[in-house]
């Protein structure tokens, strides 16, 4: 079961001027089964000062997002990003559940699998045993029937691998791919 | 009543004679002319009282004479008539009017007034406006094509970049693991390794790609390990990894054990 499940990992950074996007894709042992990236996107100046403020989530979101979601095969079972980029309003189209997943400092819950629904986008999940509870922030478009199904997979995923370092990978590789005489 | 018809008879035939020729003359009725003036203000002025009165003291006459006496009045019987209808028939005298003479007057007729006002159309002329043709038109400035769109960036795959990267694979405690499981790895690790299991620290065991696999670094820390793996690494099959650390010389010992 746990091996079927496909977890997205999309990061999307600025590089001086320019905007590119990463997505890895792990199985649930956080073993890459694809990376993709694009190209940096540097917009004009004009671009710059007709998108205003909606310049960078409109890049993140219409263009690298879905250009990079475009060329996986297949869709996949979460789709995981930054927090600070799901806390803006997240207003990307997925077929599957966006979400973020932090770590935290916070007491560890009782048990594994058992929940506290800090607000209506937000728990806090103990995904393994003894350490502190993983913060998850679901996108606003998710009911909480998805919220819970993708708790589901979030703790079958977090029994094998650290939910949460995948994202740090993607942030490399694309500093790797921008930078590549940097050690 | 055949009087008064006379009268009337009378009456009608004067007026005719005097309307018979009626002469005409030029009348020069021109209008007085108009006095510019105005009107005096009427003033009251306050006088004195010229006169007063004064006492006069009289006395009463006192009737002390006897009366002189009253003369007999004679009343007189006289005959009246009215003779006012006889002197009115025959005191009736005709005015005998001179008669008017068709002298050098002539009849002017009056014309008559017209019925209805003659009506002269006049055609006004339609205002004229001169017109100028303004041909110093503002020109439509070029028009540039910048299209704001964002296009859609092109994509590469680079999974050897993401492969070469450590990646920390979470294990499972050994102890939380079902017993006879936990045996059947512990034998599996002591046949493959040869080292007796006193002298093994279990570390755990982790779910690692059955290829692929380039180095393999435990986090003492975080009880992870961190793999560095190569392409084949993606999509191979996974097993279960068991590692340990020997406890006389804290090596590490490790082995792919049956699921």
């Amino acid at each position: 079961m746990a091996d079927s499940l496909r977890l997205a990992y999309f990061v999307a950074m600025k590089e001086g001027a320019s905007y590119l996007g990463g997505l890895l894709l792990t199985d649930t042992s956080g073993i890459p089964l694809d990376f993709r990236y694009t190209e940096p996107i540097t917009p004009t100046k004009l671009q710059m000062v007709l998108y205003g403020k909606a310049l960078e989530p409109h890049l993140k979101e219409e263009v690298i997002q879905k250009t990079l979601l475009k060329e996986l095969k297949g869709s996949p079972d979460l789709f995981l990003l930054p927090a600070s980029d799901l806390a803006g309003g997240w207003s990307g189209e997925t077929k599957c559940p966006v979400l973020s997943v932090q770590k935290t400092q916070e007491s560890p819950l009782a048990r594994i699998g058992e929940a506290f629904r800090v607000s209506p986008r937000e728990l806090l999940v103990q995904v393994s045993e003894g350490a502190s509870p993983l913060r998850v922030i679901f996108a606003s478009s998710m009911d909480l029937a998805a919220q819970d199904q993708a708790v589901q997979k979030l703790l079958e995923a977090g029994y094998h691998m650290d939910l949460t370092e995948p994202l740090e990978r993607v942030l490399a590789a694309l500093q790797a791919l921008v930078h590549p005489d940097q050690p | 009543m055949i009087r008064i018809k006379e009268a009337f008879t009378d009456m009608a035939e004067t007026l005719r004679r005097v309307f018979q020729a009626p002469p005409s003359h030029a009348a020069a009725l021109p209008f007085p002319r108009p006095i510019q003036g105005s009107a005096l203000l009427l003033e009251a002025t306050v006088r004195e009282i010229a006169h007063r009165f004064l006492p006069l003291p009289s006395t009463a006459k006192l009737l002390t004479e006897p009366p002189l006496g009253v003369a007999d009045v004679v009343l007189q019987a006289t005959l009246q008539a009215e003779d006012g209808w006889s002197r009115w028939a025959s005191g009736t005298q005709v005015c005998e009017m001179p008669v008017f003479k068709v002298g050098g007057c002539a009849r002017v007729a009056v014309p008559p007034l017209p019925r209805s006002a003659a009506i002269r159309r006049t055609e006004l002329g339609g205002f004229r406006v001169s017109l100028r043709a303004q041909r110093e038109w503002i020109g439509s400035p070029a028009t540039r094509g910048g299209s704001v769109a964002m296009g859609r960036p092109a994509t590469y795959q680079a999974l050897n970049v993401v492969l070469g990267l450590p990646i920390a694979i979470q294990g499972q405690a050994f102890q939380n693991l079902p017993k006879a499981l936990g045996m059947r790895y512990t034998l599996g690790l002591v046949r493959a390794t040869g080292e007796n299991i006193r002298n093994l620290d279990i570390l755990g065991v982790y779910l690692i790609p059955k290829k692929g696999v380039k180095t393999l670094r435990h986090d003492t820390q975080t009880g992870r390990v961190l793999l560095e793996l190569g392409a084949e690494a993606s999509g191979a099959p996974r097993a279960p990894f068991i590692l340990a650390r020997k406890k006389d010389d804290r090596s590490y010992v490790s082995s792919f054990v049956e699921d």
